[in-house]
């Protein structure tokens, strides 16, 4: 059973998060408000 | 630019990555897969490219490459246009994503699914993953639903050792989404650790996929 996935539209307002990096401090989306960021999703496998 | 590395397994091999490249822009390591539930993706890489006034102008879901001739060119179109003046920020409710003040929330509203989510994300990434382990699962109790919930619990249950237990639940997040593949390659890492050590055949993984694809009655 799958379920549908909601995905932000392009227009729309960017959903805040907070992580950490891989050194262990902790960033806030909202942080980078101001900027123009992209935001490149990956993994390591 | 930022990176988000979509890594259940620890923070050592995304930083080994950054390490090895010179990567000099910071690195998220989101653990719980809440960029799952964020920009509902299955699979990687993806960019997102966001203005001065966090709004998106362009996403590329699966696929995403700077090698590529047209998504280098609309950036580079997005990027030539001027700024304008940043618009206020939208009012929605400030979110908290401190433990503390998440704790409080959710003891309030003990029926809240996100605020549950949000409470063991925020406890996976301060590494309290017995806490997170349980709020995970309180989430997946109140939407079981939830592939977001059952990746998270599995990450802090693998945090804590537990290896067949996170495979359970990694395995019960994989049901909810057969078609993520972060999902799946999370659990072939746990189970195969020698197809992504010290080199990651891919190979294998198709052969894999096919082969498990065609078990679920999907092929």
């Amino acid at each position: 059973m799958s379920v549908t996935l909601e995905r932000p539209e392009v227009g729309t307002v960017a959903p805040d998060f907070s992580l950490p990096d891989v050194y262990g401090k902790r960033w806030t989306w909202s942080e980078f408000r101001g900027k123009r960021v992209l935001l490149y999703m990956w993994a390591s496998w | 630019m930022l990176s988000v590395a979509m890594d259940g397994g620890g923070v050592e091999q995304p930083r080994a990555f950054v390490e090895q490249f010179g990567v000099t822009f910071p690195t998220f390591l989101d653990a719980s897969g809440l960029l799952f539930r964020l920009y509902g993706f299955s699979a990687v890489p993806n960019g997102v490219y966001v203005d001065e006034a966090g709004i998106i102008r362009f996403q590329l879901f699966t696929g995403f490459s700077v090698d590529r001739e047209d998504v280098v060119q609309q950036l580079e179109t997005l990027l030539a246009t001027p700024s304008g003046d940043v618009p206020p920020a939208p009012t929605v409710a400030q979110q908290s994503f401190e433990v503390e003040v998440l704790l409080e929330q959710a003891a309030a509203n003990g029926d809240d699914a996100d605020l549950q989510l949000a409470l063991a994300e925020a406890c996976l990434q301060e590494s309290e993953n017995a806490r997170a382990a349980e709020a995970f699962a309180r989430a997946l109790e109140l939407n079981s639903e939830s592939a977001n919930a059952a990746f998270g619990l599995g990450t802090a249950l693998h945090q804590l050792g537990q290896t067949s237990e996170a495979l359970d639940a990694w395995g019960r997040a994989l049901e909810i989404e057969p078609d993520n593949f972060v999902i799946r390659k999370q659990i072939w890492r746990l189970k195969h650790p020698e197809k992504f050590y010290p080199v990651v055949d891919y190979d294998w993984q198709k052969v894999q996929l096919a082969a498990e694809k065609a078990a679920e009655g999907r092929a």
